[in-house]
């Protein structure tokens, strides 16, 4: 039996514009569910027989692309916990609304109504890039228009994916400073 | 693995008491000393007033939203003030996903009842018209990080929240019942008491320990809490069960509490002209 993973998305009362009651409502559900969707397939779960992964998100300020926001957090967090994954996910999320394309909306850009929304999490490393969950959401779209978003998605998940990993190296960097000056001082 | 983590790990206990014997904590910190203290306020877009509190590694978070409610019928001209304190699984392996637990509800009680006996906000100021519409602070609490010491980090941060607090102008027309709001147009809140806590954990009759963190919240038996206001008079000593204690040892935590009262109101000050420059 390989691994389980559970996800779990908290906004906090104070991160939307009107207070959320603290009960999860029915989008921090089906935010922890997409969660879970694009982990199991990033996880190399059959490393993790008998165990389950726990990971909790906390959302502190909802300014549009949340669920993007969400994954790119959630890679970032599995590989600083040493959870072998095939590859960093990351997540971006592009809009589209009459012939503009909104790259990496705000949440006023997303409450305006007729428009859509398309969040990708995907793993550009991995086999020559691989996405790992796809939504689409409200209003329609035509098949030529979602395939330019798709690849205006896949774009900004490729350079969020290297300022991702730059950021991890540095983190390592630091850390490697930190624990070799103070093993070498006492 | 070094032998001291290893020690750590199977004999914690013993670990921890080689500290004590030395008057030390693992973190090197003496028995009285608390940890710095980082305030930044105004860190939430989205809420109305809002801080971030660090005391060593324990990062808690307070947002606090404003909505205009009606009064109560037997308080007609009172407005609320609801605090409510989060811990999400996120900030330690102790609390779990779902309902407030133990911890997370005594702790919103306690924030009420600090705020509430300090007089820290009159209820009757959140009044806009009474019988018709009162504003209803909602002070929302959440640990990002948990490092022992909830109830000092919680109060700093809901008092650098209130403090930061802008709540637009709202006029009432008699004539009409509506109210108007006029969000460009914001006030400050008027607080009356800026009460601060100091916590001390219990370990032994003669060993007590300030500003605990997780590990010292652990190994000891216990917590007080002392909270006073700013002019140094005594407001509220929350002590659930946990070790017993002799009565100068609290007239010894309420001096030490009575130096840190100046040292934090003075910190969310600086943090506040921070935000303003």
């Amino acid at each position: 039996m390989s691994g389980q993973v559970l996800c779990a998305v908290k906004m906090a009362p104070f991160s939307a514009p009107v207070r959320l009651p603290p009960q999860p409502d029915t989008r921090q559900q089906e935010m922890s569910r997409q969660l879970k969707d694009a982990l199991e397939s990033v996880i190399v779960l059959e490393k993790f027989p008998k165990s389950q992964i726990d990971v909790y998100v906390t959302v502190i300020e909802d300014d549009g692309s949340l669920l993007g926001a969400c994954i790119t957090a959630a890679g970032l967090a599995l590989c600083h916990a040493n959870i072998d994954v095939y590859d960093l996910v990351v997540g971006a999320s592009v809009l589209f609304r009459g012939d503009v394309l909104y790259l990496d909306p705000r949440r006023e850009e997303e409450e305006v109504s007729d428009n859509n929304q398309l969040t990708i999490g995907m793993i550009p490393k991995h086999a020559g890039g691989q996405i790992a969950l796809m939504v689409q959401r409200s209003g329609q779209v035509a098949p030529q228009c979602l395939s330019e978003c798709l690849n205006a998605a896949v774009d900004l998940c490729n350079r969020l994916h290297s300022l991702a990993q730059k950021t991890l190296l540095v983190h390592l960097q630091e850390t490697l400073a930190h624990s070799s000056s103070s093993s070498s001082s006492p | 693995m070094t032998s001291l983590q290893v020690w750590r790990t199977f004999e914690p206990d013993s670990y921890y008491k080689t500290f004590l014997e030395h008057s030390k904590r693992p973190d090197g910190r003496g028995l009285s000393n608390f940890r710095p203290i980082n305030i930044k306020v105004g860190t939430v877009t989205t809420a109305e007033g809002s801080a971030t509190v660090r005391l060593g590694h324990t990062t808690v978070m307070c947002g606090i939203k404003a909505e205009i409610a009606t009064p109560t019928l037997r308080h007609p001209d009172e407005g609320f003030i609801v605090p409510n304190v989060e811990l999400y699984p996120c900030c330690s392996p102790m609390f779990k996903a779902g309902p407030p637990g133990e911890k997370a509800i005594g702790l919103s009680q306690f924030l009420k009842n600090v705020i509430t006996s300090a007089e820290v906000l009159l209820p009757s100021d959140l009044c806009i018209a009474p019988n018709k519409f009162a504003w209803c602070l909602y002070c929302d609490v959440v640990c990002l990080n948990y490092d022992g010491n909830l109830y000092d980090a919680s109060l700093i941060a809901l008092m650098a929240a209130l403090q930061n607090v802008l709540l637009p102008e709202v006029s009432y027309d008699e004539e009409s019942e509506k109210a108007t709001v006029s969000p460009e147009r914001t006030l400050p809140l008027k607080l009356k008491r800026r009460p601060v806590s100091s916590t001390f954990t219990m370990y032994s009759d003669s060993i007590q320990l300030v500003d605990p963190t997780a590990e010292d919240e652990e190994q000891g038996s216990g917590e007080v809490t002392v909270v006073l206001l700013e002019d140094g008079s005594l407001c509220t000593i929350h002590k659930p069960g946990g070790h017993s204690i002799v009565s100068d040892f609290l007239d010894k935590f309420i001096n030490l509490a009575r130096k840190r009262v100046k040292l934090v109101n003075s910190a969310i000050c600086k943090a506040l002209a921070e935000r303003k420059v």
